[in-house]
């Protein structure tokens, strides 16, 4: 491998073989696949650059034959783009208006209490407003603030609170400013659907399949499955605020581990746009009852990839219905924008992209971070309280630059040379939460097995080269229908 | 229960010490390793399969050599391009005038 008299130079990229062909992906996350002939002349500095190859890694910024100042100039600015979401430091808000709630799911990751477990349970006005005073001290000019628990619409006064201070302080602070509740459906009513559709409240929800998948899990406290309240209530919602304002999520469980096909038909009967497949978190009554009603991994990506190809299937056909997680991968693989996603970035975006605020103003990094607390008492993650502490203590502490340092997959071995790290990203209180636990096994191999299991099967696509599979993820990542991006095409191909 | 280990060794003018690391830590999930450095100069890699059915084992010794010459090849590549590396993420969170001139100084180092 000598770079003497070779009229070309190398910019950052890592590879992976995958059979015949090798996957390269520059630092600003360009891909490319070069038949593994040609890689081994391309690593040599012997790749002929008259070549379409060589020309299109140029292109693609993977090496250089002129000018250099100028193609670093390029790189820095894509990777600037890439990393933009450092710059929204702490755009996600989240608050736990209350820790009750009306069902009583078997995954609940947040250890959520009875209804009517008393109003110590919630958060009262006056965490409310410090709480949101801190969120307003945030740098970021978008501030997304979204209400959790427990179910928050038992909390509703607090909700309402909430999101009048936040318009008031945002009639000087002129941020954007965003409302979603994240809500099971079962106590909504007129009132509420009211206040949200004035307010532009978002709404996510979740709905696990058809009534038999759906309420195995996830049942009312009162008593039996939830599935004919939330539907009815879904449509109620979907009728008055819009379909757009209305997105939901599924959790994988034994019971629809092997029936996500089915799953996908419930959520298009129901008439929602799109689904977020996602896998139990091991915390709270999760963790207990993993035995009963949890799946390996290795059953969650053999569920997810069926699912995928299912999914895939009817987009080709028509059907506009992205998977929300894999589209937000997507637009890191193929579009040169910033994608933050807390449980998923480089640093982590645990306290620099979202920050969660419990009922009695504990500040968390992350919804995990919460859990965490009500699962184990481990407080690692707590950064402070919004009582005791200024946005100063809070978010330039040495605990979060602790952890965000440590959080920098770039520098860990394993991510520093995988293939996927430029879209990746870590997720340091699961790791922690496995070590403690004894799960060492289950930290980051999982962690990492899972993502890179996902990255395979977008790039086993992407390497199929297909023009009808490339058009429905590019519908994925710009909103768009598929003939909108067809017309799209064939105009580009005809110019 | 049967010990089953292979012994490797790796020419350390043709690899580096960090390549055989590298490509242990990825494969840690399917064999124990020892590494060492002999006097020769050789590398001596002493792995312990976690599964021990022959083809795994057969398939195990493959892999692993190519996996080395990979993490060899990123090794060599990196070396390359690491300075620009540097040069673009310092260039897009604090951009400098003089970039043309921190060119010509490190590529005459």
């Amino acid at each position: 491998m000598s770079r003497i008299n070779s009229t070309y130079g190398f910019l950052p990229f890592r590879f992976l073989r995958q059979g015949k062909e090798t996957l390269l992906v520059n630092d600003v996350g360009e891909y490319y696949f070069l038949k593994n002939q040609a890689f081994d002349l391309f690593v040599n500095h012997e790749l002929e650059t008259r070549s379409v190859e060589f020309q299109d890694l140029k292109a693609k910024g993977f090496v250089y034959d002129g000018y250099l100042p100028q193609t670093i100039d390029l790189l820095a600015t894509k990777y600037r783009t890439k990393k933009r979401f450092l710059y929204d430091f702490t755009s996600l808000h989240m608050f736990v208006v209350t820790r009750r709630c009306n069902q009583k799911c078997a995954y609940c990751h947040a250890s959520s209490i009875q209804e009517d477990a008393g109003d110590i349970h919630d958060m009262n006005y006056v965490t409310a407003r410090k709480c949101v005073e801190i969120a307003f001290r945030s740098p970021s000019s978008c501030i997304k603030i979204e209400f959790q628990g427990g179910e928050p619409l038992l909390n509703f006064n607090v909700v309402k609170e909430i999101v009048e201070y936040a318009e008031e302080l945002n009639e000087s602070a002129n941020k954007k400013l965003e409302f979603v509740i994240c809500t099971n459906l079962v106590a909504l009513n007129e009132k509420y659907l009211e206040y949200m559709e004035s307010k532009d409240i978002m709404v996510s929800t979740s709905l696990d399949g058809p009534q038999h998948i759906h309420d195995a899990c996830r049942k009312l406290r009162l008593g039996g499955g939830s599935y004919d309240i939330v539907t009815s209530h879904l449509s109620w919602a979907m009728e008055r605020l819009g379909r757009d304002k209305i997105s939901a999520l599924m959790t994988v469980t034994l019971h629809s581990v092997g029936r996500l096909p089915e799953v996908i038909d419930e959520y298009i009967k129901q008439e929602l746009g799109s689904i977020f497949i996602r896998a139990m978190n091991p915390f709270g009554s999760a963790f207990r009852n993993w035995p009963r009603v949890g799946c390996t991994l290795d059953e969650f990506l053999k569920g997810y990839r069926q699912a995928f190809d299912y999914i895939i299937q009817l987009n080709v056909q028509g059907t506009h219905f992205p998977e929300v997680f894999a589209a937000l991968l997507l637009t890191r693989i193929l579009t040169p924008f910033s994608t933050g996603f807390v449980d998923l970035q480089s640093p982590t975006g645990a306290g620099i992209s979202g920050v969660i605020y419990d009922v009695n103003g504990d500040v968390y990094v992350s919804d995990e971070a919460r859990m965490l607390s009500r699962t184990t008492g481990d407080k690692t993650f707590c950064i402070g309280n919004v009582h005791s502490d200024s946005w100063n203590d809070v978010f330039c502490s040495h605990q979060l630059r602790k952890i965000i340092s440590a959080s920098c997959i770039e520098a860990m071995p394993g991510c520093a040379w995988c293939v996927f790290q430029p879209y990746c990203g870590a997720d340091p209180v699961r790791n922690h939460f496995a070590h403690v636990t004894g799960q060492l096994s289950n930290g980051h191999r999982e962690f990492c097995h899972m993502n890179r299991s996902l990255f395979n099967l977008l790039f086993d696509y992407l390497s199929l080269k297909n023009d009808e599979i490339e058009d429905v993820f590019w519908s994925w990542i710009t909103h768009r229908t598929l003939d909108e991006i067809r017309d799209y095409s064939t105009n580009i191909g005809v110019a | 229960m049967i010990n089953i280990s292979l012994n490797m060794q790796f020419d350390s003018d043709v690899y580096s010490l960090k390549a055989v690391k590298n490509a242990a830590f990825d494969y840690r999930d399917k064999a124990g390793f020892q590494i060492e450095t002999m006097p020769s100069g050789k590398i001596l890699v002493c792995i312990t399969p976690k599964v021990k059915e022959p083809d795994f084992i057969e398939s195990l010794e493959t892999d692993f050599k190519n996996h080395v010459l990979d993490h060899q090849v990123r090794i060599e590549v990196s070396a390359e391009f690491k300075p620009i590396r540097e040069m673009i993420i310092a260039q897009a969170f604090e951009p400098c005038d003089n970039l043309e001139e921190i060119i010509h100084t490190l590529s005459n180092e």
